[in-house]
């Protein structure tokens, strides 16, 4: 009897089968056991293979009927009873696997996994990945690792590096639906959570949230859409405070909220509305003629742009000499009306909002900003996003420079959320937006970004390349799965595991914060359980001291 | 193997080669049944493959049924025939012994001629079984080795406990012989089906 063959008696139960050929480019070809069923395996899954010399670790990306002989299955139309149909499994036809191999681990006692650079023997055994396996890869649950889910067919949890995570640009990606906001949020809040357990002020991080659809603040819809869960802000109530544009939409919601932002008219530059140049249909010479008019009014250049009228004989005139077209000048104020319209816009504010956020900012706090009404119309949203980020990068260019290398003089780590992040990250705004800047520049100035889009084949390659990790869930247009693998060199094989992902709760991690993609159920959040992850410690200790006193 | 725990012995090695022999029957028409496992002092180890019943001098006996309606009575009624007659069948070595050892392949020598042949006991028939490595020199054998295979793993599968789980790992073993044969190996399989 051959070795591949033996009754399952003889061999470990968790064994899969061997590896029959492959390459490290293309993965291994792992023909199955007759014993397992290829109903049984599943493209995400993790399995070990023994080697020789290493133990190696790979993900199945594909599972295939294949048969000794090419044309055996086509000339036994009568092989169908039961019998027969046994017999074959494993000899005649079998079921065979492609697993890429990502890390190995060699065989010393210390050895930590590194990144693949050969495959294993002939013949080498495949089995499943025991939860200590996952474990070692992963790392456990501590002060620099948070938890995101658990992979497919397993208990153990899969975890992101907090560290690794925090100093490189991210991205959440799926189509509607399939609970990008729900993931974002886990982030998020692990993120809180880590960053609040650090000793060392360096590796503390603040989030700001541009909250399109009040999902972060103080409550979010739960997933599925039926009922609430809590948001950022009731976790930790401490260290988050909620910022909105709209107080009626807050009040509404009974959200208790700690600042309105309001921008004056003269805040905003002919810069902040180049990037509305889509979302208000700009032509290139209404912008320009934007820049022209600030040049010629300075501060008040909206108020008395809006204020100009084209039908005065000696203002035509003036429009004239300053080189800009009616046409262009019609365009222009069409666009800056409907900047009017939003409530939050004023002629001018005292207050400086910018300096607000920048104040809880450095003082530790996160600052979720939300838009009320104002999330559905994009304009608006762009429109905030980008004017506050650019004032905040800005500062903190200052601040960073300021601290010529002294760690201690930098400003805290700054993670900005945007949503919709196509529409400030696509090729023909990547080059002028801030967020396009901030994506490049990686944490030069101690600003990143968590961007969260259901769309990347709208986000600039440039851009998408600078993402350290990607969390994706289902994507279902071809380009759209193109652009977040683009790079990646695993792409086919992982192209057919994202092409499988549940629509719900399931999501592909790949990138500079996990050691190798991962498919992971994704942890449960909205239950009082749930929450009590992210209790900071010594307050729950403290609880804890308190009940058992009493 | 201890004489006196021994089988019966069915009948004597008449010819030999290497790889298979024929055997003269000791009782007429009672060759051991197809695809038995049969075995010389040795011992040499052999598949039934297949049997006949023959004139001693070489000529088609003549049928003359005088008033007797079955074959035993007609045999009884002319006891001399028993001697004009004789039952023969032949066998393909499928392995030996080396002191305590089986070896599924072919023996050194041939069987001798005149040695005792014994049908195997189920337990022999299961040790002798337990590696199909013999299906190779059973099936490349006689013309009708497929038919010899399909009998000998349907004798061979009630001397092990599992009789179905046998039958599935010779099948497979089968199915690894025959790789390029499916037609083939459908056909046997049919033939060893539980």
């Amino acid at each position: 009897m051959n070795d591949h063959d033996k009754p399952e008696s003889q061999t470990t139960p968790d064994r899969l089968g061997l590896v029959v050929s492959g390459s490290l480019a293309g993965g291994l070809d792992v023909r199955l056991d007759s014993s397992r069923s290829v109903e049984e395996m599943a493209v995400g899954r993790y399995v070990t293979v023994q080697g020789h010399r290493s133990r190696f670790f790979g993900i199945i990306t594909d599972v295939e009927l294949r048969a000794a002989n090419r044309d055996i299955p086509w000339s036994l139309p009568e092989a169908t009873d039961d019998f027969a149909r046994e017999v074959m499994a494993g000899t005649t036809t079998f079921g065979s696997l492609r697993v890429v191999p990502y890390l190995q681990v060699r065989a010393t006692a210390d050895a930590q996994p590194e990144p693949a650079k050969t495959v294993p023997v002939h013949f080498a055994e495949v089995r499943d990945a025991s939860q200590e396996d996952v474990e070692r890869i992963f790392g456990q649950e501590d002060e620099s690792h948070f938890i995101i889910g658990s992979p497919l067919d397993m208990e153990v949890k899969v975890c992101l590096n907090y560290q690794r995570f925090a100093e490189r640009s991210n991205g959440v990606f799926g189509k509607s639906g399939t609970g990008k906001t729900f993931l974002a949020r886990i982030v998020l809040a692990s993120l809180i959570q880590k960053s609040n357990a650090q000793r060392e002020a360096d590796k503390r991080v603040v989030n700001l949230v541009f909250d399109m659809h009040n999902e972060y603040g103080w409550k979010g819809t739960r997933e599925g859409g039926s009922g609430e869960v809590k948001a950022l802000k009731q976790l930790f109530s401490a260290s988050v405070a909620v910022f909105t544009l709209d107080t009626e939409s807050s009040r509404r919601r009974q959200v208790a909220t700690d600042a309105v932002v309001e921008i004056g008219y003269d805040e905003v530059e002919p810069e902040d509305i180049e990037v509305l140049r889509e979302t208000v249909n700009l032509t290139d010479l209404a912008v320009e003629a934007g820049y022209t008019l600030e040049r010629r009014f300075g501060r008040q250049w909206i108020e008395k742009t809006l204020a100009l009228d084209p039908s005065d004989e000696e203002e035509r005139e003036f429009l004239q000499r300053e080189s800009i077209h009616d046409s262009s000048f019609r365009n222009l104020r069409r666009g800056l009306r409907r900047l009017e319209r939003l409530e939050f816009l004023r002629p001018h504010t005292e207050q400086n909002s910018v300096q607000t956020i920048l104040n809880y900012l450095q003082s530790g706090k996160n600052v979720v900003l939300e838009f009320g009404r104002h999330g559905d119309n994009i304009t608006a949203y762009v429109l905030v996003a980008n004017l506050l980020t650019r004032r905040i990068h800005d500062r903190y260019r200052q601040q960073k420079e300021a601290a010529m290398g002294d760690r201690a003089q930098e400003p805290i780590h700054l993670v900005i959320t945007i949503e919709e992040a196509h529409k400030f990250l696509n090729p023909q705004l990547a080059g002028q937006t801030i967020f396009g800047q901030i994506a490049r520049e990686m944490r030069k100035y101690n600003v990143t970004l968590l961007v969260v889009d259901q769309r990347p084949s709208g986000i600039d390659t440039e851009v998408m390349s600078q993402i350290g990790t990607k969390i994706t869930c289902l994507l279902d247009s071809e380009n759209d799965v193109d652009r977040v693998l683009e790079g990646v060199a695993e792409k086919r094989e992982l192209k057919s595991v994202l092409a499988r992902l549940e629509s719900r709760q399931q999501a592909l991690i790949f990138g500079h914060a996990v050691p190798m993609p991962v498919v992971v159920r994704t942890e449960e959040y909205g239950s009082e359980e749930s929450y009590g992850r992210f209790v900071e410690r010594p307050f729950r200790e403290r609880l804890e001291e308190i009940y058992s006193e009493g | 193997m201890n004489s006196k725990e021994s089988p019966e012995i069915i009948g004597q090695v008449v010819a030999a080669d290497i790889a298979s022999f024929t055997a003269q029957s000791i009782e007429l028409h009672r060759a051991p049944p197809l695809g038995s496992l049969v075995q010389t002092d040795g011992p040499i180890y052999a598949v039934v493959c297949d049997a006949r019943t023959e004139s001693v001098e070489g000529r088609r006996p003549v049928a003359h049924l005088s008033g007797e309606t079955d074959l035993q009575s007609f045999l009884d009624a002319n006891p001399h025939l028993r001697h004009l007659l004789r039952t023969t069948f032949d066998a393909v070595v499928v392995g030996h012994g080396e002191s305590a050892t089986l070896r599924h392949y072919l023996p050194p020598h041939p069987a001798p001629i005149f040695a005792p042949l014994r049908l195997c006991p189920q337990e022999e028939v299961a040790r002798f079984s337990e590696s199909l490595d013999f299906l190779k020199l059973l099936l490349s054998a006689a013309d009708n080795s497929d038919e010899v295979a399909a009998a000998c793993l349907r004798l061979a599968s009630a001397a092990h406990p599992d009789p179905r789980a046998f039958l599935l790992t010779a099948g497979k073993e089968l199915a690894r012989l025959l790789p390029n044969e499916p037609q083939r190996l459908t056909a046997i399989l049919r033939r060893i089906r539980p």
